[in-house]
């Protein structure tokens, strides 16, 4: 697999474990799931914001991903974006399906605890969630309010273009407007932070 | 070529927001162009760098509920591709013997009972039962694999970050020192104009004590016929003034000190007293106006005794400041040109350019044509704009300017 010049080494040894992944390694799958998994988690914990199906949506995502590591093309972007939008179509998924499952005013929400759940108290979970979701707002505290609002409702809510027209009243040329601009300057923020 | 289209969509893409056909198309457009992958890639990046970078204690543990996943829908995942291999039948043969040895050496063990090494230790050992067994140490050996996996990842982050790093850090000593030599320039040059301004700050700022932010100023700068013909630049007062009474500077600071020098009341200035530079800064309550912390600048010396550098020495110029709430005007002159014999130097307001001129009145007496005072127009609700001192006979100056310009402005 030819990679492009511009992947970092991190990027090189993802994309050649998803390599081996096609050829059905399973040590390439636990290696990359050992490298990514902590990120990817964290993103899914703050769509869904439950810890069981953000578990669940992380799980699925490694499937999905090392069923069709074949189909992983560099020329498209990094093995982590790649992984990010794998991960993302499930996590919206279950979001529109809970979106549109009319709430039960008694129902029990609470899921089948892991091991070591126990042991950790709601407030616990709560500080621990708000250092998790620290990389929102410092990753997204570069823009301004109509962008930042925008970009997270595209990226953590899994509403489209069009959705977020109608939810914000507003054009949809703005909507995308406020998309183009917003990851044009996290971009610029980006290559000045990587000189 | 990347344009805002291009841009739009690559956001889109990045976004996951593309419909199927509209993303189909869009990357066939990446497979073509080097310049849009760059920017998709960016885009990513500078997006998910700050995800990438999460922290949280590990979950290896749902590794094991993933693999479980892929077995009940793919059997055929495996540890490793390794080709079939065909065993010899040499090994199936050494493997029959050493089994047999390891049966005789536990029939010694059991007769004889005086070995250390007890026959049900070495059973418990081969099935696992007891201690670290065999599949104990092949799940050992696999974590250890997945570690060294992941440190070497870890590894080439850090190398890659660290390289990345030094490159910054290079640019930037390199951009420093060229910062540093530019800075050296600035501050000379700036040196300079430092000390005018502390000059022009000392007379002028008293007249701006309300500070309350109320208050409409008008600043005029004035220059000799000669710099105005050939369009000099001016000294910056009315950039000083405004930044001030903005409040967005306070050069100098301004005390409790009052200005109680001559005011005229009225159309003219025949009572005006012009004051000198040197005096006016180190005596009266017009002495200090000038804090303490200016003066330990070490780029701006003190007015005191420095008169000589400032450049306001050599040629003609003047600012004025004209207060509209009290229609009051405060003027500052240097070097003013002699009007020569039996005319002295007579000052002229006007509201714009198509106005005519309106006189305000003589001059005081100046030394060596330097001085401040404060002038009124005989007019209500007037603004000056433009400022004209000419040299009109020392008894009837007439109702227009006649005489040869000394200072005009702005």
């Amino acid at each position: 697999m030819k990679l492009p010049s511009r992947f970092s080494a991190e990027d090189r040894l993802a994309a050649s474990w998803i390599g081996k992944m096609a050829d059905r390694e399973v040590e390439a799958l636990d290696a990359l799931y050992s490298l990514y998994h902590l990120p990817l988690l964290t993103l899914f914990r703050r769509i869904v914001n439950d810890d069981f199906e953000a578990e669940e949506i992380l799980q699925d995502t490694f499937v999905k991903a090392y069923r069709n590591a074949s189909r992983y093309n560099p020329k498209l972007g990094a093995p982590f974006a790649w992984l990010v939008t794998i991960g993302k179509r499930l996590a919206f998924d279950l979001l529109r399906k809970k979106r549109a499952r009319p709430v039960l005013a008694e129902e029990n929400t609470e899921h089948p605890s892991r091991s070591g759940d126990k042991t950790s108290s709601t407030a616990k979970a709560e500080i621990h969630r708000n250092l998790e979701y620290r990389w929102v707002r410092e990753s997204l505290a570069g823009l301004n309010d109509s962008q930042r609002e925008t970009i997270e409702l595209a990226l953590l809510e899994g509403y489209t273009h069009h959705e977020i027209s109608d939810k914000l009243d507003k054009p949809l040329g703005t909507v995308k407007s406020d998309l183009r601009r917003g990851l044009l300057r996290l971009r610029k923020l980006y290559l000045e932070g990587n000189g | 070529m990347v344009n805002t289209r291009s841009e739009e969509l690559a956001a889109l893409y990045v976004l996951d927001l593309l419909e199927p056909g509209e993303r189909r198309d869009f990357e066939s457009q990446l497979e073509d162009s080097p310049e849009l992958r760059t920017l998709v890639y960016e885009l990513s990046e500078g997006l998910h760098s700050g995800l990438r970078q999460a922290d949280g204690p590990r979950r290896m543990d749902l590794l094991a509920g993933i693999h479980e996943k892929l077995g009940e829908g793919e059997p055929a995942a495996r540890p490793a591709k390794e080709p079939a291999k065909v065993i010899p039948w040499s090994y199936i043969w050494a493997a029959a013997a050493g089994l047999l040895l390891m049966m005789n050496l536990i029939l010694v063990f059991i007769v004889g009972g005086q070995s250390s090494v007890r026959a049900k230790d070495v059973l418990a050992r081969v099935s696992g039962n007891d201690g670290p067994g065999l599949v104990e140490s092949a799940r050992m050996v696999a974590t250890n694999k997945l570690d060294a996996k992941t440190l070497e990842a870890r590894i080439s982050r850090l190398r890659s970050q660290l390289t990345e790093r030094e490159s910054e850090l290079q640019r930037l000593m390199v951009a420093r020192s060229k910062l540093e030599a530019e800075n050296k320039e600035v501050r000379q040059f700036n040196a300079g104009w430092q000390r005018e301004y502390m000059h022009l700050a000392a007379r002028v700022l008293p007249f701006f004590e309300s500070k309350d932010g109320l208050s409409r100023f008008t600043v005029i700068e004035m220059v000799d016929v000669q710099s105005f013909d050939s369009q000099q630049p001016r000294k910056g007062f009315a950039d000083l003034a405004g930044r001030f009474l903005t409040g967005e500077g306070n050069i100098a600071g301004v005390g409790s000190e009052e200005f109680v020098g001559p005011v005229v009341e009225g159309a003219g200035l025949s009572t005006g007293t012009a004051i000198d530079p040197g005096t006016a800064l180190g005596t009266g309550s017009f002495a200090n106006p000038i804090p303490q912390t200016s003066r330990s600048m070490d780029t701006v010396p003190s007015p005191e005794g420095d008169a000589s550098s400032s450049p306001t020495r050599d040629s003609a110029m003047g600012f004025s400041v004209w207060r509209d709430d009290e229609q009051k005007g405060f003027l500052d002159i240097y070097n003013l040109p002699q009007p020569g014999q039996g005319r002295d130097a007579f000052l002229w307001v006007r509201a714009s350019e198509l106005d005519p001129y309106i006189p305000v009145g003589y001059l005081p007496e100046l030394d060596n044509g330097t001085g401040s005072f404060f002038y009124a127009v005989d007019e209500p609700q007037y603004t000056p704009t433009e400022i004209l001192i000419t040299a009109e006979d020392a008894f009837e100056p007439g109702q227009k300017p006649s005489g040869e310009v000394l200072l005009l402005g702005p």
